[in-house]
């Protein structure tokens, strides 16, 4: 899968496109762990280009976000559609997730 | 009338897309709901996925069937396998409301598969899982 990554102030934003389910949430739960590995504790999905999410990628955030509030940094998930925020809801990620509407939100969130 | 689609894939990982693929198009030229492509993909991946990486004892090639049927209210999806006998109603259902620190990681699979589809049957007989899933096309979110 394809994943673009970028900054913006002390924030790291990834974006990856397509959809992340069994056959692509190991590709992008190795793109977080490298992330992760350089120390980085604020992270920003945007999610404007994903279609979908299955239970292997909800699997890979609950990771990440457990991982970085131990380390009390920041996850966040900006711009999901209306079918990944149901799934959210059904799942009970909704209320233990930060989600912002657009990712310059989930900057300023950070900054 | 029905519209039927009739697949046959063998229990690898990389079938999983291909059938993912295959349903793309079938949604398309059908030009369903994004609403039910959306749902029926996840329903897909998840009971799928389940059956490839868990469903078998040995390390033989087995053969899954799936049949999509359109009609004007609904799309069901057949699943036929020899997998080890599974009902996904069966399964509990995990405890969603939990702090960041106390939920588990996995397990969710199937509980979005029972909230997504309008209806959901199972059957073993003759050696082999007939699961239907069923989404209607008309009731838009309301489950």
């Amino acid at each position: 899968m394809d994943i673009n990554e970028s900054n913006s102030g002390n924030a790291v934003i990834i974006q990856p496109v397509g959809r992340i389910d069994t056959n692509t949430s190991t590709e992008f739960e190795e793109k977080l762990v490298e992330i992760l590995d350089r120390s980085e504790t604020n992270i920003v999905v945007d999610l404007s280009e994903i279609d979908y999410v299955s239970s292997a990628g909800l699997r890979v955030f609950l990771m990440a976000a457990k991982k970085l509030k131990s380390l009390s940094g920041n996850f966040i998930l900006a711009a999901m559609n209306d079918h990944i925020k149901e799934v959210f809801d059904i799942s009970g990620f909704t209320p233990i997730f930060t989600i912002t509407p657009d990712t310059a939100s989930a900057v300023d969130t950070i900054n | 009338m029905a519209i039927e689609l009739s697949l046959q894939l063998t229990n690898n990982r990389p079938e999983i897309r291909n059938l993912r693929n295959r349903f793309d198009i079938f949604a398309q030229d059908n030009e369903l709901p994004d609403k039910v492509i959306h749902d029926v993909q996840l329903a897909l991946d998840e009971v799928v996925t389940n059956i490839v990486e868990y469903g078998y004892d040995d390390d033989d090639k087995h053969l899954i069937d799936i049949k999509f049927i359109l009609n004007e209210q609904s799309l069901e999806i057949i699943i036929i396998d020899d997998a080890n006998p599974y009902n996904i109603l069966d399964k509990e259902n995990p405890e969603t409301a939990l702090a960041l620190e106390d939920k588990p990681i996995g397990g969710l699979g199937i509980y979005l598969v029972k909230h997504l589809m309008t209806n959901i049957d199972y059957d073993y007989r003759d050696g082999k899982n007939h699961l239907s899933l069923s989404k209607s096309l008309t009731e838009g979110d309301i489950n």
